[in-house]
């Protein structure tokens, strides 16, 4: 019993100051008025109670978040706070931001409302990430000197990167090089990049080959292995997965959930909600609805049937796919639903990155049992977890699960900022 | 008689008042029961068993709501159809204990695969399987001891691999002696530990482990009258005294009739379990599972002792 986890994807505007090749986004000039923020967290807070559910993650992101400004979110988050203590809940508030507008006034925001920290993203090499005026080149000097100063200001920095064809073409090594040396960091996470949202030029760039990914994937997994996992790097989703493997309580990424709308919404700065960032900036035949017009989100939720795709597909998946004999079935449930249906038109169907990842788990389970094995010879013992109405009637060990270090995690839900 | 701290009853939901004082689990089979029981304020309700209602996601949405120590028990009731709904129990399994009970009934493994993927315990109860489930059951068996991803107990192998495990599994002596041990006595007790090579489970021990031993479960019908296991033929009023003697006069009478029980190297863990309610049922495929299990727990035990050598070393 981990309790239920109830996240939210908020997305204060959809503009941008910047222009990724591959973004998703519809940048249109809007921005959630502040006028609006008691309403939107009185939707939530209303769902929670209804749920019984004490806290919520209020993952903000764009467009650019940090078009808002500083003292925005310092106002929402004072008004949302106030409002969910006055009903005995919570919002934990994390940002993702592509940080070119970090200046020293969101220091104390990022510290006060975010944990001093945050999320943001690169990739390498660095081809698609583009200033407004100037190209890639001068995107990552920029980013580069912004990271730097987030950091020196006592902010913690975890990056996404996301894959295309350029990473897979230089190679795992110096891709992890990269992160860990160049950038000097110690939390970082890869995506597997999909078409969403209008097509654009450079779509097909972004098809990889199955096999060339799997590949990339699996070096990059060894490269932190050898180099990393023992001196406490944190690369995602591979600390998830060897988590998972060795028995620990793993906070595995949205992809691979047994069910992602058991866990995440989305709403943007109109109220619109869906299933996650994905979704409400791509695919209005699959909104849930208006948090601003609906007053009950619970219902909402309940009856729409777009999100009935959802909280269905999981179980066609094991009726109609070969899942229910795949042997990593516990830890993927059939993939991300939009990246099935931005390849394939329909999300009732495996996840195309299905391959890629069993080769991914296949690794993390070898690791794993490595490691249980040293744990074992070093004394350790592993986690047994007998449960169920009338207990376990054997002498086998406790139920021991050992509870992870839960840093703040980004859902691995987009391609975004 | 039924009331007392060692029997748990399992009754009816319509059936109870939500003030009863001893032990029992509410028995849940039309979803508008299930307020009821969730709200339920009595101090002895020790779970709750939904029956039936796993295609009903209003249910399960509403057992998601909070978070509470009430267990559940679900049990799925024609596991080769109804498997994928198992996926309707993740919220819940978030915020309380959840348990699947199914029947052995062709195309059970299904569900066993998907619930033991979501880290669900299962029970499965194997009652008089015919050919074509033993060898499913044999199936369930291997997923379970060799599918590392599967961590969550799955009864009957679970705990029979325990006790093969701790003690050898097979009968202490040649012949039965159904005398031996407390039938009534709590599983703990039964599992206290012995001798070298000497049995650490009550006679019958795995009519404990489905949960069917009258002296131990006791399902109740909804006038109240005890039922007996795995039918639903109230006992009849002289009978009941001898309730919580059900399975050691079951193994008894199994002995003194020369079934093949009396010559079973099973008999004490098994209990003449498979000769119930059909006596003439025939136990061969259920006696290589057995074997199977006893192979699988001596390679534990091998496995074990190699590698706290190499600790040693
Ligand atoms: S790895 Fe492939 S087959 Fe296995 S559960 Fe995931 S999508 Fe299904
Ligand atoms: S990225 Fe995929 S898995 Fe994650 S919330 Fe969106 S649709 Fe679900
Ligand atoms: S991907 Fe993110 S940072 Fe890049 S243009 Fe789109 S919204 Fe902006
Ligand atoms: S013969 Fe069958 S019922 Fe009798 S003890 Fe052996 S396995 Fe059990």
């Amino acid at each position: 019993m981990s309790g239920r986890v109830f996240s939210v994807i908020l997305l204060p505007t959809s503009e941008c100051n910047v222009a990724c090749d591959y973004c998703f986004e519809h940048k249109e000039p809007h921005k959630l008025s502040a006028l609006l923020v008691p309403l939107l967290s009185k939707r939530l807070l209303d769902h929670m109670e209804h749920e019984g559910m004490e806290a919520c993650e209020i993952y903000w992101q764009g467009g650019e978040a940090m078009i808002m400004g500083a003292q925005w979110f310092l106002n929402a988050g004072k008004v949302m706070d106030e409002a969910a203590a006055a009903r005995g809940k919570r919002f934990i508030h994390y940002l993702q931001t592509n940080l070119v507008s970090y200046s020293d006034v969101w220091k104390p925001v990022i510290h006060s409302m975010f944990q001093g920290s945050l999320g943001t993203s690169m990739d390498y090499p660095n081809v698609h990430r583009k200033l407004l005026k100037g190209g890639a080149d001068s995107y990552t000097t920029l980013w580069t000197r912004r990271l730097r100063e987030a950091q020196a200001a006592g902010i913690r920095v975890g990056v996404i990167a996301v894959l295309h064809q350029a990473s897979l073409e230089i190679g795992a090594e110096a891709f992890y090089r990269y992160y860990t040396e160049e950038l000097g960091l110690e939390d970082f996470q890869v995506n597997t990049p999909f078409p969403g949202g209008p097509a654009n030029e450079s779509e097909n760039s972004f098809i990889l080959d199955n096999a060339a990914l799997a590949k990339f994937l699996t070096e990059l997994f060894d490269v932190w292995m050898e180099q990393g996992h023992h001196k406490g790097v944190a690369l995602g989703p591979f600390d998830a997965l060897i988590h998972h493997f060795t028995g620990e309580t793993a906070r595995l990424p949205c992809i691979w959930k047994e069910n992602c709308s058991n866990q995440f919404i989305s709403v943007d700065s109109k109220g619109t909600v869906a299933q996650c960032d994905c979704w409400v900036t791509s695919y209005p035949e699959y909104f849930f609805g208006n948090v601003f017009q609906e007053q009950d989100l619970t219902r909402m939720l309940r009856t729409s049937r777009a999100r009935q795709e959802f909280v269905e597909r999981p179980r066609r998946l094991v009726e109609e796919e070969d899942c229910l004999s795949c042997r990593y079935l516990s830890i993927c449930h059939g993939g991300c639903p939009v990246r099935t249906y931005s390849a394939l038109g329909t999300m009732q169907a495996k996840d195309p990155y299905c391959e890629v990842y069993k080769a991914v788990f296949g690794r993390a389970e070898k690791y794993g049992r490595q490691l249980l094995r040293k744990r074992a010879l070093l004394g350790a013992t592993r986690p047994v977890a007998p449960e169920g109405p009338g207990g376990s009637t054997t002498t086998a060990a406790p139920a021991q699960r050992l509870r992870p270090e839960v840093a703040a995690q980004q859902p691995v839900a987009t391609t975004a900022s | 008689m039924l009331h007392n701290a060692s029997t748990l009853a399992l009754v009816p939901a319509a059936s109870l008042s939500g003030q009863e004082d001893w032990p029992h689990a509410a028995v849940v089979s039309r979803a508008e029961e299930m307020e009821g029981v969730l709200t339920s304020q009595a101090p002895a309700l020790q779970w709750v068993e939904v029956e039936g209602l796993i295609g009903d996601p209003s249910v399960w949405a509403r057992a998601a709501q909070g978070r509470d120590e009430l267990a559940f028990d679900v049990v799925v009731l024609n596991p080769a159809v109804e498997y994928s709904a198992i996926y309707r129990l993740v919220d819940v399994h978030a915020v309380r204990r959840v348990r699947i009970t199914m029947p052995a009934s062709a195309g059970f493994s299904k569900a066993v695969r998907l619930a033991g993927s979501l880290g669900l315990p299962v029970r499965i109860v194997p009652g008089q399987p015919s050919a074509e489930v033993v060898r499913e059951l044999e199936q369930a068996a291997d997923f379970y001891l060799h599918h590392a991803m599967v961590e969550a107990p799955m009864e009957p192998f679970h705990t029979v691999l325990a006790m093969m495990h701790e003690s050898g599994g097979e009968n202490s002596a040649a012949t039965a002696t159904v005398a031996a041990g407390n039938a009534s006595a709590r599983p703990e007790a039964g599992l206290a530990k012995g001798q070298e090579g000497e049995r650490k489970y009550p006679p019958g021990a795995l009519w404990i482990i489905l949960e069917e031993d009258p002296a131990l479960y006791v399902r109740l019908n909804a006038e109240g009258v005890p039922l007996y296991p795995r039918t639903n033929r109230p006992v009849e009023p002289e009978k009941l005294p001898r309730l919580a003697d059900f399975v050691t006069d079951h193994m008894q009478s199994l002995v003194e009739e020369g079934s093949e029980c009396s010559r079973c190297k099973w008999f004490e863990m098994c209990g003449g379990y498979f000769k119930w309610p059909d006596r003439d049922y025939v136990c061969q495929g259920v006696g290589s599972l057995f074997s199977r299990l006893h192979a699988a727990s001596r390679e534990m035990a091998a496995d074990l002792a190699e590698a706290e050598e190499e600790a040693q070393r």
